[in-house]
């Protein structure tokens, strides 16, 4: 990596993301506050029609940063009809917004293009790259990041398998022994396409999930809603899964996790340059704890114990170690008595606005926080 | 909602996990819930056991217990039968919470329940018993002159503990709260055979009642506006049900409701108007957490 605080001026920040995303939004401000230039934001929609385009912001040196395309309703479409055309496979119908389909075919385009992406990023001289795009395609991709994880002793939730729908996910929970599961969208982003499904022994099911099931004239649709919803009629629990399960799913073991005031917990924790920075509990009434599903933001410090706390850092850490070649890694942990998981391993998971670390919040330390960072002006 | 809400407070005393392995402090302002994740392998019978070891058994007053593992398939049958048994060196027991579960750890309609009969007859001196789930729950018949404070939490209370209750006394009794709940859940009752558990169980001493969580709180509040002995309580509690503006014009209408302490009709469908109506005529009404009235209505606990 160049040592490119030595030159004595600040390097530009070349982004490739959506100028009108809250994340880029968050950057530039971040930088503004340092006295940075504005980082050069390249549109994913343009890249993609023409990826001479980011040649030009590459030809000379900068740090260069991925932000996810998911704002964008053109690049979101673009990724879905290369996806299918990559996977032999028709085009589906254009999505409706916040429809919940087809988003192994939007991997499946995402994935080529960070393949590009790579190739035209080694072509460059004095790129200091946020996150590889391979490693951003590895956490993307939730079954083999998952995978990825274990291979690496992370401690994991036990992976029960991939299912192709609702019959699959019977088997797999008669072949475990088990009454409850999450079953989770592959490439699916946050909680979408997670599902809580547990049963009783008399008959009653039920399935928590963030996707509302939508009966439209000839078929079920899901769409991704803030609100969390519990299915209880089999069929329609059946249709959840099966929705969920035909874009690639797989299942993991439920872990339980601790309980605190108005409800349960888990932890974010930012690892920059693969140290634990950021961090926040995530207390929710519902098995779901993400953010934007008023789950409440608790400190970790008044949650953990100082065991906990050292546990939550290691763990964090050992994550990290996993992905050598990124700078920004979300984890998602559960810790409680003597154990801790990561759930998930996230390559933009440094969204968390207004949480300080050090006095700095996430975009602020990721502009400083490694060797050969940017020097202020 | 459901119930994710930790109960911060039982008995007066704050709750506190207790950790397997360390030794309880007999501290007479907290209460220690013994609870299990749903994946343990110990029993609670298990973990109360060496909960009762290494406790200070003589000044045990109270005691939470949360989730029992997989409370959704097995009842507290075992450690209320290990309780009871151990009733003669717990002299001053005087409270028990059976199931503080929250949603993620167990659907509360799924709670596995069960008999009563001999932990109430073990303990004479019991002041209160709180118990969350209705599923083979079997509260027999009983007399018990110690209980002041009685609390069904469920999704649905079956008719036969409210049959069983209207043939009980408990002439200490200054607290009766019953989730009512809903027929898709176990409630298979009626407004009459609420009215006779609760005449049946209303001591002169009867300082607060709750009839919570109903799919009929327009009915039980028609019923209870015409009761003449209303302002011997303190807090009349009909919140987490369906209550509308039926049931509200008749507490408007009773003036038996003005004096009240507290009348909470949380999580309800009244109109703004009607609300407007009742905040002028009753001081102390409480009105949170309204909800939209367009669709269907739904009690605030039960799936």
């Amino acid at each position: 990596m160049p040592d490119l605080a030595a030159r004595g001026t600040p390097p530009p920040c070349v982004v490739l993301g959506v100028a009108s995303s809250k994340r880029t939004r968050g950057l530039q401000a971040a930088r503004a506050v340092l006295g940075l230039a504005p980082a050069r934001i390249v549109e994913w929609r343009d890249w993609l029609a023409d990826p001479g385009r980011l040649d030009a912001a590459l030809a000379r040196g900068c740090r260069f940063k991925v932000e996810p395309p998911g704002d964008d309703v053109q690049a979101h479409a673009r990724l879905l009809r290369d996806g299918a055309e990559r996977l032999g496979r028709p085009a589906c119908a254009p999505l409706q917004y916040g429809e919940l389909c087809a988003t192994d075919h939007w991997f499946a385009g995402f994935e080529a293009a960070l393949v590009r992406l790579a190739r035209q990023l080694d072509d460059a001289d004095g790129i200091d790259v946020v996150n590889a795009p391979a490693e951003i395609v590895l956490m993307t991709d939730k079954w083999r990041c998952q995978q990825h994880l274990a291979a690496h002793a992370v401690p994991t939730p036990t992976l029960l398998g991939r299912i192709a729908g609702f019959a699959e996910l019977e088997a797999l929970l008669a072949r475990h022994g088990v009454d409850r599961a999450f079953v989770k969208a592959r490439y699916g982003s946050s909680a979408a396409g997670v599902v809580a499904y547990r049963r009783n022994g008399r008959g009653d099911e039920q399935a928590t999930t963030s996707a509302h099931l939508v009966e439209t004239l000839d078929t079920p649709r899901l769409f991704n809603d803030k609100r969390i919803r519990t299915y209880a009629k089999r069929d329609e629990i059946a249709r959840v899964i099966d929705l969920v399960a035909a874009q690639d799913a797989y299942v993991e073991a439920w872990v339980p996790k601790p309980r605190h005031g108005a409800g349960h917990f888990d932890l974010r924790v930012l690892a920059l340059a693969g140290e634990p920075a950021h961090r926040v509990a995530r207390v929710g009434l519902r098995p779901m704890t993400n953010l934007h599903l008023d789950s409440r933001r608790a400190d970790p410090t008044a949650l953990l114990s100082a065991a906990e706390l050292a546990l939550l850092e290691h763990t964090t850490r050992h994550a990290a170690r996993a992905f050598p070649a990124s700078r920004v890694i979300g984890v998602d942990l559960v810790v409680g008595g003597a154990r801790a998981r990561v759930l998930e391993a996230n390559a933009f998971g440094d969204l968390l606005p207004g949480l300080l670390w050090k006095g700095q919040d996430s975009y602020a330390a990721t502009t400083q926080a490694w060797p050969g960072a940017e020097a202020l002006s | 909602m459901t119930i994710s809400e930790r109960a911060e407070k039982f008995f007066g005393k704050t709750i506190q996990d207790f950790e397997p392995g360390t030794t309880p402090v007999m501290a007479p302002d907290t209460v220690y819930r013994l609870s299990l994740d749903y994946d343990a392998d110990v029993s609670m019978e298990a973990l109360l056991s060496d909960f009762l070891e290494t406790c200070d058994k003589t000044r045990l007053e109270a005691l939470v217990i949360g989730s029992w593992g997989e409370a959704a398939s097995e009842g507290p049958g075992e450690f209320l039968a290990l309780l009871a048994a151990q009733a003669r060196q717990l002299p001053a027991f005087k409270a028990l919470f059976v199931g503080d579960i929250t949603f993620e750890e167990c659907e509360i309609s799924w709670i596995v329940q069960g008999n009563y009969a001999a932990l109430l007859d073990a303990y004479p001196q019991l002041q209160a018993l709180r118990i969350r789930g209705s599923t083979s729950l079997d509260f027999p018949a009983t007399t018990h002159t110690g209980l002041r404070e009685l609390t069904i939490e469920c999704g649905g209370l079956p008719g036969d503990v409210l049959r069983a209750l209207a043939q009980s006394s408990f002439p200490a009794l200054t607290a009766l709260e019953l989730w009512i709940g809903t027929d898709d859940y176990g409630f298979d009752g009626d407004v009459a055979l609420v009215k006779k558990a609760v005449d049946k169980l209303r001591t002169p001493g009867l300082r607060s009642l709750g009839l919570r969580d109903a799919q009929i709180a327009d009915e039980i509040a028609q019923w209870l506006a015409g009761e003449a002995w209303i302002p011997q309580l303190a807090k009349l509690d009909l919140s987490l049900g369906t209550l509308g503006d039926v049931g509200a014009k008749a507490l408007l209408a009773s003036p038996q409701m003005r004096g009240l302490g507290c009348l909470d009709l949380s999580h309800h469908y009244i109109s703004e108007a009607v609300q407007d109506q009742l905040v002028a005529a009753i001081p102390n009404v409480v009105l949170d957490d309204a909800q939209d009235d367009d669709e269907d209505r739904y009690v605030a606990v039960g799936e």
